[in-house]
């Protein structure tokens, strides 16, 4: 095999490798759309003057931070799905920085956005 | 018949999360009916003989023996084993199942029989999904351990993978068959150089090839130059 194909064969790899985290992008992001939004909070709520203290789902529509009060009981029923969209959304951070990292390595003509 | 090959390693060869995930992969016991497979057996073989070849991608793939053979597991299935280490489960619609952490991604495959058949199956006692595919019995045909540092996995031989490569390498399919046909070819050309020819002729007498199949593996062997004992190609 000569410099020039032994390269080449390098990029193919690494191109390889950028497509299959392009696919795991897309898994994950079909199963986020699954997933409820937000984060788990609480709001205090003062009324005659006591405060009570509610369960609630901070989630962002926009530019607009928005919150919906919820049972403590729904709140634990939630939190797994939250914990495993949490999870899913720090390895699309790693997917998509090594689809950077990979397309900062390959030939203009070979990139691709993740 | 060929020397039992045996491979120790006193420090891992993997990077450190995936020597972990083996090492408890070895506690499920997962590798008395299970090998390693994909390009993490090159990596082995790569440093075991000094092979001009180490690439491996961070997919890590692990084949299952005849699925009705597997026996009851005690304890912590996989799926609970690999979301303790960090990994989610996520499904695509056709019911593969894939464990992600960050880049890295682990797939369960185990032998199709026949033509066509459904695109995932589950293993019972260790509640894994797996991609049925063809040829995946070559693969455990007299496989090697490794010991590595205090724990063993197992991997196909060097004879069985690389002629599992050439058949596979005339089949690959999607926008990236050539690039993954090459792949496969350059590492059946780098396997050809440690390969035991007693072996490869032992594996080729015991397993049933159909004519298409045996054609596959004389095209393989052409495009490298590599005579393949018994089946006569250059």
């Amino acid at each position: 095999m000569s410099g020039k194909e032994k390269d080449e064969s390098v990029f193919k790899m690494l191109q390889s490798e950028r497509d299959r985290c392009i696919f795991v992008i897309e898994k994950i992001n079909s199963e986020l759309d699954k997933l409820p939004k937000g984060s788990l909070g609480q709001r205090k709520v003062k009324s005659s003057g006591k405060e009570y203290v509610y369960p609630c789902l901070r989630y962002r529509e926009g530019a607009v931070v928005k919150y919906e009060h919820l049972s403590s009981e729904k709140a634990e029923e939630m939190k797994p799905a939250l914990e495993r969209r949490k999870k899913l959304q720090a390895d699309l951070r790693a997917n998509k920085k090594r689809v950077a990292t990979l397309n900062a390595i390959l030939p203009n003509s070979d990139k691709q956005d993740g | 018949m060929a020397s039992v090959l045996n491979i120790e390693f006193e420090k891992s060869p993997f990077l450190p999360s995936v020597t972990g995930l083996l090492r408890e992969m070895n506690k499920t016991r997962f590798f008395s009916h299970g090998l390693l497979i994909g390009s993490w057996p090159m990596l082995v073989y790569s440093e075991h003989f000094s092979l001009p070849y180490g690439l491996a991608t961070n997919d890590i793939d692990f084949a299952i023996d005849n699925v009705v053979r597997v026996p009851a597991a005690a304890g912590e299935t996989i799926p609970q084993m690999l979301e303790r280490l960090g990994y989610t489960a996520v499904q695509d619609y056709s019911g593969i199942e894939t464990f992600l952490q960050g880049t890295f991604e682990v797939e369960f495959i185990t032998h199709r029989r026949g033509g066509s058949g459904p695109p995932s199956v589950v293993i019972p006692p260790w509640k894994i999904s797996a991609q049925p595919l063809p040829f995946i019995d070559l693969l455990f045909i007299r496989p090697i351990t490794v010991n590595i540092e205090d724990f063993s996995i197992r991997i196909p031989s060097p004879e069985a993978l690389m002629l599992h490569k050439f058949i596979v390498a005339q089949r690959r399919a999607g926008s990236d068959k050539e690039f993954k046909k090459e792949k496969d070819l350059q590492q059946c050309s780098v396997l050809a150089d440690i390969v035991r020819s007693e072996e490869i002729v032992q594996i080729i007498g015991e397993y049933r090839l159909s004519k298409d199949t045996q054609k596959s593996m004389l095209e393989s062997c052409a495009a490298i130059e590599y005579t393949l004992p018994q089946l006569g190609s250059k």
